[in-house]
Order: structure tokens, then sequence, then C-alpha cells
């Protein structure tokens, strides 16, 4: 064997040249190797090769102890000089890791929430093979299907294992039970038999499979349960449920665990489809066409969801031979993609928008990364008192890749630091945020991925804004910065003036939307909607009242405090017919006109203070009044066209009648769409039970509480078994804005963190400017200048670069407030004074901001500054 | 004065012993002569490495030989220092040993 070939093992002496000290390294690689080199000779290759690797082990715990050792001496002194930098400088200080955990306190809510947006609906264990079927006909999609569509799919379709129909009644529309005395209103949903083998909401009692099987059986949540029947069992137990009127007996056959907050159906009692015929509706001998109710299906794993879905059209086709079914067509929906995809389909009411999950993510890296530019910002101002440090480092001894170490370590440490706090402000936070989003999220502290995510963002956030300054810093030269006491130029002014305008743009909309919203609302509020809405109490009928309405209004209005009492069709305007079949003499028949019919009694001009243009409202003294009159208001004769409408015949569903009176126009619905053409029906004897289900009491201001008082001891008196449940006609119309009431909030929140972090930022800059005009400073006022001057001076610069942000701020402002105002019909005009004033505040904002810090620069003694020249 | 310990008197010892020919390898050699046990070359020089960076000894590098893998080898010698050191402990241990002659230890 040649000289050449008598190496030791590569990779081991790469191992040692790693671990051994510097100092005593090539001697002792060596001699390690000439050692290697004798083994070789005397007792071969194995022996040398054993030997070198033994020298290894040997090494290596020496190796480990001592880098530890180091490592762990060199950290407590990082960590000490963090300490000492950071109460040195504790306003900074305090700024900085005040910015930082604002913002990360932002991106962590934004965060769950979008974690809770995304984990809908993905506790069901058969999750993957659940589909939602959509309807489809030309255009439009919808989520209700025909109710004989889901036993059709289970026997015609292999693929299908199992099928459900479900159909959820709107919030609005919640129906009383009653167990003994204890009466309250829920949110009920109808499901068949086959609903929970197919979703698994766990079973406290009851089984999945037979729970819904009789038809007079629901299932209720705990938390119902714990309703009604406190700490007895509910199990087995019977309730009445009151619906349209008919009380219905119906018992308890399964209590299932609360529902989680991120499941799309949400309901407190579920009833079984059989409870229909109560009311006389026989759905088992309805027709194919009657789509009532949203099918659930599941599937075998991995079915072809577009083959299954023209299957299901075919289905649908086979089972209505007779029918022109041309332009059907269903699609199949994963159920966890129903929160956030299901937002354009007819009839089915999701909060989710997948939309708003990506602007929300990206709103929160945004701000994570402004609020990492901002520390960026301040910690380089904050750097040019740091250089000496960095400097003596240099000089004994520490190498450049040691101080980025260190300096960004420094940094990480930090951001953990703003992290316990985020997590402490988030905490704070999260029931304002709760309230703003609707949701009720909590942070699970020890759930393993929250910990992970917050981990990674604390360090993400350390390595974005800490990265800059130790390149920055660690680059000094040592000699230059123990020389001269300043005098160092910073780079990328440019930029970081730029993120300042950017920031206050972003501050000066925000500050602008908010006027608007609030603007808009306090119009809403305070303009007239065509009656006294200030001073009606409305409570929902449920149930019989032919006989004792009379009498009960009777009492009412014995009161001299009460006004006037009466009864219409809940004045809702989801729920208002709205039809195109209304006939007039001189109609242009090729023109649709849509209609809204609104039944009421007698008294409903006089009880809400509605003004009557031309002619009278119904009277008892006209007994054909409830045959065929029609009062109408000013939109509807503009819209029929008629010069002088009274005494007008005009016909409504084959009902024909004349017009009787005008009445001025008045809102029922929200300010977003404008006030529709309104027919009146005065309904007859007969049908008021049916249609008049909302009573409404008007009562003189300022007796609002005895009145509210009297009319529930009333109710009691007269109509004892009908649950009493009232609420101010106020409240239910400012209902309607309550997505605006919630946009205002979140604007109002958003406004001031913006400007919070714009002014930081603006801050850390008018820092490193002072700083580095140390001297100029020092010169001007050893040569005159006064303090207010050089306040002056360094402020006029900053204050430039708002007014700039105005300028940009204000026509995105315009555009996007005149977008949103285009949602209402009736709106108020954004004038000059809002542009101004949005300005002006920014402007003062920054203006306090910049002569703080010019200020302390301004009266600083020139002797501190000019010492060392 | 710091005491040495030991080994690094022993080791100390052993460079002024081989003079001009004092590399890592020799040290070693010499050590294990003395104490009568293997000792690795990492257990040479754990206190070698010491008792430079203390300055008791200096280095000096040889020509490059082939054997090393081309490497020079590493000489010791004392220091002034390291020559001081040597002195006190002889003294020291003069002092301790002094009276001490009818020590002794049976084979059993």
């Amino acid at each position: 064997m040649n000289r050449q070939t008598v190496k030791p093992p590569k990779i081991a002496s790469r191992i040692l040249e790693f671990i051994i000290q510097k100092d005593i390294r090539y001697g002792a690689m060596g001699d390690l190797e000439e050692q290697f080199y004798w083994m070789w000779k005397k007792h071969g290759m194995f022996k040398a090769r054993l030997l070198y690797w033994k020298q290894i082990c040997g090494a290596l715990p020496y190796f480990i102890k001592n880098s530890i050792l180091w490592s762990f001496i060199m950290f407590k002194n990082y960590i000490k000089t963090t300490f000492r930098n950071t109460t040195r400088h504790k306003g900074y200080s305090f700024i900085n890791l005040a910015g930082l955990a604002i913002g990360l306190a932002c991106t962590l809510l934004i965060l769950l929430w979008v974690q809770h947006e995304l984990s809908y609906d993905r506790f069901h264990e058969k999750a993957d093979d659940i589909f939602m079927v959509l309807r489809g006909e030309e255009e439009t999609i919808m989520a209700p299907t025909s109710y004989h569509l889901a036993p059709a799919l289970v026997a015609e379709l292999p693929e299908i294992i199992n099928a459900t129909r479900f159909s959820q009644i709107p919030e609005t529309e919640k129906v009383f039970f009653r167990s003994g005395e204890k009466v309250f209103e829920e949110n009920i949903s109808f499901a068949d038999s086959h609903f929970f083998e197919i979703f698994s909401f766990p079973f406290l009692k009851g089984t999945p499979e037979s729970a819904l099987e009789s038809p007079t059986s629901v299932v209720i949540t705990e938390k119902t349960a714990r309703k009604y029947f406190g700490d007895r069992e509910a199990f087995g137990n019977s309730i009445q449920m009151l619906l349209f009127g008919a009380k219905i007996p119906v018992s308890i056959t399964g209590v299932i665990k609360d529902i989680p907050s991120n499941s799309h159906i949400d309901c407190d009692i579920f009833v079984t489809f059989h409870t229909w015929s109560n009311l006389g509706i026989d759905l088992e001998n309805s027709g194919w066409d009657n789509q009532m109710a949203s099918t659930y299906i599941l599937t075998r794993n991995n079915s072809d969801v577009e083959d299954l879905a023209s299957k299901i059209t075919a289905c649908e086709i086979r089972n209505r031979p007779d029918e022109d079914l041309e332009k059907l067509f269903y699609s199949l929906l994963p159920l966890k993609n129903i929160h956030l995809q299901a937002k354009n389909i007819k009839f089915f009411a999701t909060t989710g928008n997948s939309k708003y999950v990506y602007i929300f993510t990206v709103i929160a890296f945004i701000i994570l990364l402004i609020a990492c530019v901002n520390y960026t910002n301040l910690s380089m101002a904050l750097s040019l008192k740091r250089a000496k440090e960095i400097g003596v480092r240099k000089v004994v001894g520490a190498n450049r890749s040691t101080l980025i170490k260190q300096l960004l370590g420094e940094t990480i440490i930090l951001s953990f630091l703003a992290l316990l706090l985020a997590v402490l402000l988030a905490r704070l936070l999260i029931p304002t945020f709760n309230r703003l989003s609707g949701k009720s999220l909590t942070i699970h502290y020890f759930d393993i991925r929250f910990l992970i995510g917050a981990v990674l963002i604390a360090f993400l956030t350390g390595i974005l804004s800490g990265y800059y300054p130790a390149l920055f810093l660690s680059s000094f030269q040592p000699a230059k910065i123990l020389k001269a006491k300043s005098g160092f130029a910073l780079k990328g002014m440019a930029l970081r003036k730029g993120l300042v305008v950017f920031q206050f743009s972003l501050s000066i909309i925000l500050i602008i939307s908010t006027i608007v919203v609030f603007n808009q609302l306090l119009f809403i509020k305070n303009s007239d909607i065509g009656y006294d809405r200030d001073h009606i109490l409305c409570a929902r009928i449920a149930g019989d009242m032919s006989g004792t309405y009379d009498v009960l209004k009777n009492e009412l209005l014995k009161n001299p405090d009460i006004l006037g009492v009466c009864r219409t069709e809940p004045l809702d305007a989801n729920i208002i017919t709205n039809t195109d079949s209304v006939k007039w003499r001189g109609k242009d028949e090729d023109k649709t006109q849509y209609f809204r019919v609104l039944r009421a009694d007698y008294d409903l001009v006089s009880t809400y203070g509605i003004k009557i243009e031309e002619g009278r409202f119904y009277s008892r003294e006209f007994p054909a009044d409830a045959e065929g009159s029609y009062v109408i208001n000013e939109s509807a004769a503009k819209a029929m066209g008629l010069e002088s409408p009274l005494g007008e015949e005009i016909s409504l569903w084959e009902r024909k009648g004349s017009i009787i009176g005008v009445v001025s126009d008045f809102h029922f619905g929200s300010f977003h769409q404008s006030i529709e053409p309104l027919l009146m029906i005065l309904p007859s004897e007969k049908f008021q039970n049916i249609y008049l289900r909302l009573l409404s009491v008007r009562f003189k201001s300022g007796t609002l509480q005895s009145s509210m008082k009297y009319v529930a001891d009333k109710w009691k008196a007269i109509i004892p078994d009908m649950p009493y449940d009232y609420y101010f006609l106020n409240d239910a119309l400012n209902i309607q804005y309550k997505a605006e009431q919630r946009m205002g909030t979140l604007f109002r929140y958003f406004t001031i963190l913006a400007i919070f972090i714009a002014c930081l930022g603006l801050y850390g800059l008018t820092s490193i400017s002072a700083e580095q005009k140390i001297k100029e400073i020092g010169i001007r006022k050893v040569l005159g200048a006064s303090a207010s001057n050089i306040t002056v001076m360094l402020s006029k610069e900053f204050l430039k670069w708002v007014v700039l942000a105005n300028f940009i701020a204000w026509p995105v402002a315009w555009y996007a407030m005149n977008k949103w105002l285009q949602n209402f019909a009736y709106r108020i005009h954004t004038g000059w004074g809002t542009f101004c004033l949005a300005g002006a505040l920014a402007l003062g904002i920054a203006l306090f901001t910049v002569s703080f810090q010019a200020f302390r620069a301004a009266t600083a003694n020139p002797v501190d500054s000019l010492r060392y020249e | 004065m710091k005491l040495l310990s030991r080994i690094e008197e022993i080791i100390l010892l052993s460079i002024w012993r081989l003079g001009d020919d004092a590399y890592g390898m020799a040290i070693r050699e010499e050590v294990i002569k003395a104490t009568g046990k293997k000792w690795l070359l990492g257990a040479i020089y754990g206190p070698l490495g010491r008792l430079h960076n203390n300055g008791y000894v200096l280095t000096s590098k040889g020509e490059p030989i082939p054997e090393r893998g081309g490497r020079s080898k590493v000489y010791y010698r004392l220091s002034r220092e390291g020559i001081k050191a040597l002195c006190e402990i002889q003294r020291v241990n003069s002092v301790i040993w002094d009276g001490i002659e009818e020590l002794e230890f049976k084979e059993e």
C-alpha cells in the first residue's frame, strides 16, 4: 500500500477538525495522523482506524461541555446587554415592545378567527364523504330540493350510502316550546330519521339511529334540556310545541351535546318532518315540485363527484317523467366547504365567505409586517446609540457573525417578550373581538398547534425586524465608531419615508370611513321614517286570538298612556309578500311591476301615526272594506301612474277592489332599499288569525316602563296560554343595520390601531433624523436659534409627508365610501368637511408625535452634542 | 502562584526532558513511560492546550512530514513561566516530602 493511501477515514478527520480547539488543532491533527500511520504499520488498517475513532469519542464530551459552557456564558452576557439596553431607553423600548405586541396580538386574533373559519364542519366523523346536494336551474343554484329526492337517491344510486333531508327555520321565525310553566323561543330544524346517522352529533341520551323515528319525537341539545328541565331528566319527557298557532305535543327521544360553534347546522331543537301534518300539510303525498328541504348525502369513499351529480339529475328526471326538466342540473358541495363557499346559494344562509378569509389572512400579515418595519425603524434609531458597544465588542474580538447572532438573538428575545404581551392583550381583547365578529372564540393556550404557531410567528417577527439592524450595526468599523461621537449616514430613508406616507394614508382613509359610517348611521337614526317609531311596542301573536283580541285591545285602551293598538302582519321586509300580479287600468303588460302586500287591521294608521295623503283608511263604518278595498302608498300610486288614484279599480290575485286611500310613504324595511310600492289589505274576519301575527301598541312618550308593565299584566290576565314575547320597534329596525354598526365599530378599532402604528413609524423616523442632525442642532443653537425654531425645522420635514398622505388618501376614501353608500337608497352626501376634518386630525396627531421628539432634541444642551468635536 | 495539576506537571517535565524533540506524540510516549498507563492523545492535548493558553509552553513548527498528512510537527518548549512553575513545584514537593523516608508500600 503506498503512502498516499494510508489516510485516516475522511469523515472522522472532518469531525475531528471541527471539534478540536482552534489553537491546538494543527499540531493535534498532525499527531493523530502520525499516530494513525504508525498504528497502521504495526497493527494494520483496522486497528488504526479503530484507534482514530476512539480519539473522537474521547474528545467529544469535552468539546460539548466546552461549547455549551461558552455559549451559556455568552448567552448570559447577551441577556444582560439586552436587559440593560432595554432599561436604559425605557421610552423607546416601551413603544417598540408595545408596537410589536399590538401587531402580534392583531395577527394572533385574526389567525384565530381564520383557523375557526377553516375548521367548520370538520368534526363530523364522515365529513369527507358528506355532500350537500344543490339544485341548479339556469343561473340560480339553490339549497332546497324535493322532499322525495333523498329516499329516491338511496334506493336508486349504489354510490350513495345514506341520505337525509334537513331544513332549518330562519332565525327570525323562532318557535315557542312549553314545558309546565316554562316557555322559551327556540331555533328549530326539521330533520328525518337518517340525519343523525350521517352527522356525528354525540348523543348523551338516546341513539342516533332511532332518535327521530317516531313522528312526534324531537332531539334537543344539552343546553336546551337544562333550560326546560333543570337537573331533571329530559329524555323521554314530553314538551309542547307552538307552531304557527297549533299546539303539538312532542316527546324527547334524544339529548345531544351542545352543537359546536364551528358547525353550519346550528339549532336548539330538531323535529321531524311529520310535524307539518299537524298543520294540514302532508309532505309524503306532496309533489316532487315541492322544494322544501336540503338534501345531504353520504357517499362511498372516492366517488366521482361530477359523475354522481349528473346521476342525481338523471334520477330526478326519471322520477318526474311528465315534466320538462331540461334546465335542471345538480351539483354537490362537500360538507367542509359549505360554510365558506355557499355564499351565492339561494335560500341558504351562511356567515362565511372564503374571500374574507383570504383578505383577513393578508391583513394579518400586513399588520405584522408594518409592526416589524416600525420595529426596524425604531431600533435603527436606537442603534446609533449602541454603536460604541458594538465597537468595543469588535475590538475585543467579536467577529461579524457573532455580532449578528447577538443582535438577532436580542430581537428574538424581545419578540418573544412581545408575544407574551400579545397573548395577554389578545385575552383582554377577545370579548370585544367576539362581539365584533359574532363568534365565540377562545384561545386554547396549551393547544399544540397554537403554541407552535405562536412561537413560529414570534420567531419570524424577530428575524424579520432584527435582520436589517443586525446587518447594519455589525458592519460598523470599530475605529470609526470609537473615534467620532456620531456622523453615520443611514441609507434607505426614502423607503422608510414612503412607509410612513403609506401608514398615514391608511390612517386617514380609516378616519374618513369612520366618520362617514358614523354620519350615515346617525342619519338613519334621526330621519323621519313616516311613523312614530320610538314609542311602539310589538308582541308576536303565537296562537289563536280570534275571541280574545278585542277584549285585550279594549283593556289596553283603557289606560290613557296607551294611544293605539293594532294588529298587522309581521312588519319585516323579508316576510312581507312581494308580488307582480297586481292589475290596474292602463298597466303596461310588458313591464313587471312588483308590489308589497301588507295585511293590517283598521287601526294601523292611527296607531303608527302614518300620514294619509288622500282619501281614508279602513273603517269599521264601511263593511265593504274587508271584501275588496285597497289602501296604497304614494310610491304605489306613482308606480301605477294614476293621476287620481282614489276610486280606481285594481285587482290582486283575482281579488277586485277599489282604492280608497293613499298614505304617505313609510319605511318598514331598511334604508338600503328605497320604499317599494305597497298595497294594504284588510283581511276578512276568518283570515285575521292567520295573517295578523303582530300586535303593536303605541304608548305616550315617557311612559315606557309603566306601559310595558301594563301590557304584560293585561296579556297575562286575558291570554295566559300565549307566551308574551315583546320587542320595541326601534330595536327591530336597528337590527337591520347590525352589519353597518359592526363595521363602524370595526373601523373605529382599526383606525386607532392604524394611527398608533403610523405614529410609531413617524416617531422612529423623527428620532433617527434628530439623532443624525444632533450636531447641526447644536451649532444652530450656539448661533442663536431658539428651541421653537428648531422644533419647527424638524417638524416641517415630516409634516410634509403627512400632507402628501392626505392627498393620496382622499381620492381612495372618497371612492370607497361612495361605493359603500351606494348600498343605501337613502344616504348622506360626503362633503369636503369630512375630508378636511380627517386630514386635520391626522395632521394634529402627527404634529404631536413629531414635535414631542423634535422638542426634546431642540431643548438639549448644545454642549453635549458638540463636546467631542 | 497557581499550583499545576499532576498531569500538567508530568507533561511539563516530559517537555523539559525531551528538549528539542518535544512534540505531541513524543510527549505522550514520555507520559506513558512515566505513569505506566495508556494515555490517548486527546487526554494529553487537553492539559497541553491549557498550559499553552496559560503561557507555560511555547510552540514552534518544524518541517512538513508526509506521515502527518503533509503537516509540520508542532514542537513545545518551556517558557520562562513554565520553568518558574516547575521550580516552584520542585520546591513544594521537596518541602512536603521532607522527612518522609520510611514510607513503604508492601505487596501482599
